[in-house]
């Protein structure tokens, strides 16, 4: 007879499939971790992102059973900008994950972003309950305000994400600062699990370089719209004609004005083809939050990436690849230093790429062995005294 | 149409405020069977021998339909047998077919005196003699004629309380309605039969609920657009509740033309709509069924003749009555 599988309870209001933001990749992410760990997982999709028969079929398949429910959070922003967590929470959700649980019996719920938190205290002690923070969102509005930049999305006070944090009984960060900043405000379940994906092609330094070709793929939230605004309007500076060629792809095309060599491709339907057609990926960030998956994504597809300081945030224990200070520094580098020898460059470059990746993973296989280890001494503990 | 597939609804319904574990209410059938009243007291998973190719829905306010959790024994034991043991309420309709028996022994032999389970069938079945302690532990209730009902311990108290009575009538349908008060389905009602024979038990579920498909596509449309759909070539089939009804009414939306040359199927008999009526809202069909086989699937097989289909969407049924004599 078959032993049943333990089953994990998924909330998100994410669309997975295809998993083309960084959110939805990060969710992904952790889904395979807990399948490689023999759980069978269970999806509740709090429909924000639509909702067709190619994505329902899609859960179908990846979820052992999938339910939707259309999201009635009223997502209140207050004056200052900020949110409660019951601003953006939907109690709507808790009748149906009950259901669900008592369906199927999970041994842990997983839910992504603090707000969603408060349906972790519907949970007996039965359940092992993980929130991915994705983020730190206390107040979130005055790195905005402090960028001179109009806050957006969700931003809570200190107290209230300190709560929400309480209710899990692990809180996931994805970069090491913002687990060490939770554990400076007395959080002591924090596990640091970084974002990593798997590798799609092997690191090949060219043998030649007819023309430099150089890539950006972002979507259009502010913080990317300033930092290629600023990126361009330092390369206008440098050169009304540029020696390269640089491709722009994703939402950010809308945002970013096309000179002489710099062309806007727009969205690209397989992330594959653009790393192929590039020699070198930039992400010339000038801030934001959270993890900046654009700069660890080229090194999956075997491309070296160059950042800036804020591009790097969370990464600069591992990472060998240079940082330079500003984009203004970074249009400075690919003038000075990589076109004057671009196939002696870009060989140490792949280097310092291979070498910040096998940092990369070594450092992920570590953590996810902790979470791993975590979660099977939780769930035996659980079971055990539920038994 | 035997009622006792709907007595039994409503016993185990009003039955669900003694489950106190937290577990969901398991209904085990060799056939693909749908009790309302239960489902909506509790979340419920639906045991069968063999893994049903039917996909159905339940849809709950606020969210769209999910399908209906059904399990085949063939396929998923070990997850059976976890939910047999995890059980807050089982109910266990006996098989008449000894295949069916056979898959469902190691079910059966999970089973004891102790758990919170209903036990339910003919009495003249075979099946009787693999329920353990079926004749000793097991306390009886009065059952609707030619069943026996056994419950677990856990239940007996709760069995007892609701006064269960030989020759069930319509005031212990009113009771056990009551006693699943709040949690029975909107749309469920009880009336004295015109003849005062029979009380009638009449059922609007949302329509949803009541449409299966074999198709995946299909199953895709009516996930994400929370309508009843007929597929493309005019093909559904309809789970009636229970063993099934007296009657059902049944409004297609949609269609384009007149459907007097409906095509319709149970239980492998033709069955010829007993009547069509044409409204502004769409096509009302109304079915009058012959006694069901013991132990047959409750599903009604609907196609549509070609030239109702619509081009550019689909049929759908728009609403759904059905109703039952409730018989002793």
């Amino acid at each position: 007879m078959t032993v049943q599988r333990p089953r994990v309870l998924l909330v998100t209001f994410n669309r997975l499939m295809p998993a083309d933001q960084g959110n939805s990749r990060r969710i992904m992410q952790l889904v395979g971790v807990y399948r490689r760990l023999g759980y069978e997982i269970d999806l509740v999709y709090h429909n924000e992102e639509g909702l067709d028969a190619g994505l329902s079929q899609a859960m179908q398949a990846e979820f052992g059973r999938v339910q939707v429910l259309a999201s009635r959070a009223s997502k209140r922003i207050r004056e200052g900008h900020f949110a409660l967590l019951s601003d953006w929470y939907d109690p709507a959700l808790a009748q149906v994950c009950q259901e669900m649980h008592r369906l199927r019996g999970y041994q842990v719920v997983h839910v992504n972003y603090v707000w969603y938190a408060p349906l972790l205290k519907g949970f007996g002690s039965e359940v092992v309950k993980v929130l991915d923070s994705h983020d730190l969102f206390a107040e979130r509005s005055e790195k905005y305000r402090r960028a001179g930049m109009k806050p957006s999305w969700f931003s809570t006070t200190l107290a209230e994400e300190d709560s929400a944090f309480r209710m899990a009984d692990a809180v996931l960060a994805i970069q090491r600062g913002e687990a060490q900043e939770m554990a400076a405000r007395g959080h002591r379940h924090v596990l640091y699990l970084p974002y990593v994906e798997a590798q799609v092609r092997p690191f090949e330094p060219p043998a030649q370089v007819p023309r430099l070709r150089l890539g950006y793929v972002g979507s259009g939230n502010d913080w990317n719209v300033r930092s290629m605004q600023a990126f361009v309007a330092a390369l206008a500076r440098k050169a009304p004609v540029l020696p390269f060629q640089v491709a722009v792809a994703g939402g950010i095309c809308r945002h970013v004005r096309e000179m002489p060599g710099l062309v806007n491709i727009g969205f690209v339907k397989e992330l594959g083809g653009f790393y192929d057609a590039i020699d070198l990926a930039l992400n010339p960030m000038v801030g934001g939050t959270g993890l900046k998956i654009k700069t660890v994504e080229p090194l999956s597809f075997g491309k070296p990436v160059l950042t800036t300081p804020s591009g790097a945030e969370g990464l600069a224990h591992l990472w060998t690849l240079p940082v330079l200070d500003s984009p203004e520094a970074l249009v400075d580098y690919l003038f000075d230093t990589l076109l004057p020898d671009p196939v002696g460059c870009l060989t140490a470059l792949h280097t310092q790429a291979v070498s910040s990746r096998a940092a990369l993973d070594a450092e992920y296989a570590q953590q996810t062995g902790r979470l791993s280890r975590w979660l099977a001494q939780r769930v035996s503990a659980t079971a055990l005294a539920s038994a | 149409m035997s009622s006792a597939e709907a007595w039994l609804d409503l016993i185990a319904a009003a039955l669900v405020p003694a489950a106190t574990t937290a577990g969901p209410a398991v209904v085990v059938h060799e056939d693909h069977r749908w009790l309302p009243v239960l489902e909506q007291g509790l979340p419920t998973t639906w045991l069968q021998p063999h893994q049903s190719p039917w996909a159905d829905f339940h849809a709950a306010a606020h969210r769209l339909p999910a399908t209906r959790l059904r399990l085949g024994l063939d396929k998923r034991a070990g997850e059976a047998l976890e939910l047999v043991r995890r059980a807050a309420l089982g109910v266990l309709v006996l098989p008449h077919r000894a295949e069916s028996l056979q898959a469902l022994q190691p079910l059966m032999a999970q089973l004891r005196f102790d758990q919170p389970w209903l036990v339910a069938g003919k009495e003249d079945l075979p099946a009787w003699e693999s329920v353990e302690g079926a004749s000793r532990q097991w306390l009886a209730l009065p059952a609707p004629r030619g069943w026996r009902l056994l419950v677990g311990r856990p239940l007996a108290a709760a069995g007892q309380a609701l006064r269960l009575e030989a020759g069930y009538e319509l005031s212990l349908a009113r009771r056990l309605l009551a006693a699943s008060a709040g949690r029975a389905p909107a749309g469920l009602s009880l009336q004295a039969s015109e003849s005062g024979a029979c009380p009638r038990l009449q059922f609007r579920p949302v329509a949803v609920n009541c449409i299966a498909t074999l198709a995946e596509p299909m199953l895709y449309h009516v996930l994400v657009q929370d309508r009843a759909v007929f597929g493309p070539r005019g093909e559904a089939s309809v789970v009636l509740p229970w063993a099934g009804a007296n009657r059902a009414r049944l409004l297609l939306r949609n269609v384009r033309s007149r459907i007097d040359d409906l095509h319709a199927a149970f239980q492998g008999l033709d069955l010829p709509p007993a009547a069509v009526h044409y409204t502004e809202h769409g096509a009302l069909v109304d079915f009058t069924f012959p006694a069901a086989k013991p132990g047959g699937q409750a599903l009604l097989h609907l196609t549509l003749p070609p030239t109702a289909l619509p081009p550019d969407d689909f049929c759908d049924i728009g609403a759904a009555e059905f109703s039952l004599e409730l018989q002793p």
